[in-house]
């Protein structure tokens, strides 16, 4: 660690957003990609059993319990997307800590843009 | 129905298009898209849903190693998503709108148009040390320079513009928009291509994310040819980190753009009517 940094790190009221961010893009990516490959697995074992309905989270997340292969996928790709989204959520927290309202401000515009897309996706 | 063979057919190509895209420094869905549609014969909304998908994987798994390295600057991407997100919404919705035809001619300029811009040497801007309480400037350490460096960020509206478009980029046709970005941020607002790159990169995932709930909820994101897909851009990507410091990639290169316009040309072809194969 650079000097620079250290100092940085000792700012009052800093935390150290980029080591959390790592950590929530890692996991994230590794969750989501284990259950992909967790759907291909079942998959394999039963080609013939992935019927499946697109289009609506619940039926998704129902039809992944009950081992539907197609649906175990369409579980994975949703924890995929919710990964920069919870990100998002993360640097909203992190620079609310730190009271650094101005970047707080546009994390919550950036979180209402994502929301909104939802919402369009809906119509 | 999609067949046990045509999933680890997906992704195989998934991975060499990872591959290919991280030697030469390209998102995978330049490549996943035209491959997917001209290949499998996807239809191109959903090639585009699924590569939206496969660029947050990609984009995530980068980025996690970018913002422990700081060269993500986290503020600076922050602000820009707004516009890239807004730009994501409209291209997602204006991909919704129009014709597969449309589409696969737009794609195909496109791809055209990044194939031109290939043999640019990425050139630094001017690059400012930023004042110690600025919070928009970033500061990272350069293994090769052996040295602190620190930047001030210029010119913020250019920055916006070149986001929206970017997120229409993505929005529209599933891709990064790194070649959008990247240059606004170097030339444009004085970013080292180091944290330009980072921070496009860093980026991509929400900007993705804010068009693939429309994809999502209008049955383009299949998953039995989304799932292989993002798996293989994503092991592809991986590994091409990892082997592309030991290559000369300007062989390569010329190769990959030759590639990349005969696809382009495909995929205008078909746009009008005309199938080759």
């Amino acid at each position: 660690m650079s000097n620079e940094n250290v100092k940085a790190a000792k700012r009052p009221g800093h935390i150290d957003l980029d080591h959390i961010l790592h950590w929530v893009l890692l996991i994230g990516v590794v969750v989501s990609i284990s259950v992909m490959l967790l759907g291909l697995v079942l998959l394999a074992l039963n080609p013939a059993s992935a019927s499946h309905q697109t289009g609506s989270i619940p039926q998704a997340i129902d039809g992944a319990l009950h081992g539907n292969p197609a649906e175990v996928l369409t579980v994975g790709i949703l924890l995929l997307m919710a990964t920069p989204a919870v990100r998002v959520v993360t640097c909203l927290i992190g620079f609310l800590a730190e009271r650094d309202w101005l970047y707080t401000f546009v994390a919550i515009a950036v979180t209402l843009v994502l929301v909104f897309s939802i919402f369009v996706a809906a119509e | 129905m999609v067949s046990l063979g045509t999933f680890v057919g997906i992704t195989v190509l998934g991975v060499a298009a990872g591959l290919m895209g991280a030697m030469v420094g390209l998102g995978g869905g330049i490549l996943i898209v035209p491959l997917l549609t001209l290949v499998f014969h996807v239809p191109i909304h959903n090639a585009i849903g699924a590569s939206i998908v496969a660029v947050i994987a990609t984009s995530s798994s980068a980025a996690s190693t970018y913002v422990n390295d700081r060269l993500a600057n986290i503020r600076l991407g922050m602000t820009l998503e707004t516009f890239t997100t807004i730009g994501a919404v409209t291209g997602g919705l204006v991909a919704g709108a129009i014709s597969k035809n449309a589409l696969n001619g737009i794609f195909g300029t496109v791809m055209i148009l990044v194939a031109a811009t290939m043999f640019r040497r990425k050139s630094e801007g001017r690059i400012i040390p930023k004042d110690p309480d600025d919070r928009l400037g970033g500061d990272y350490y350069d293994p090769y320079l052996k040295k602190e460096v620190t930047y001030k960020v210029r010119n913020v509206p250019i920055g916006l513009a070149a986001s929206f478009i970017a997120g229409n980029l993505s929005g529209l046709l599933g891709i990064g928009g790194g070649v959008v970005k990247v240059p606004a941020m170097t030339l444009g607002m004085g970013v080292p291509v180091k944290a330009a790159t980072a921070t496009s990169n860093f980026m991509i995932g929400v900007t993705a994310v804010a068009s693939a709930f429309i994809y999502f909820s209008r049955g383009m994101i299949d998953p039995l040819i989304t799932a292989p897909a993002a798996i293989g851009v994503f092991l592809g990507a991986r590994l091409g980190a990892r082997i592309a410091p030991g290559i000369n990639t300007r062989h390569l290169l010329s190769i990959f753009v030759v590639v990349m316009v005969a696809m382009a040309i495909q995929m205008i072809l078909k746009a009008f009517g005309i199938e080759v194969r």
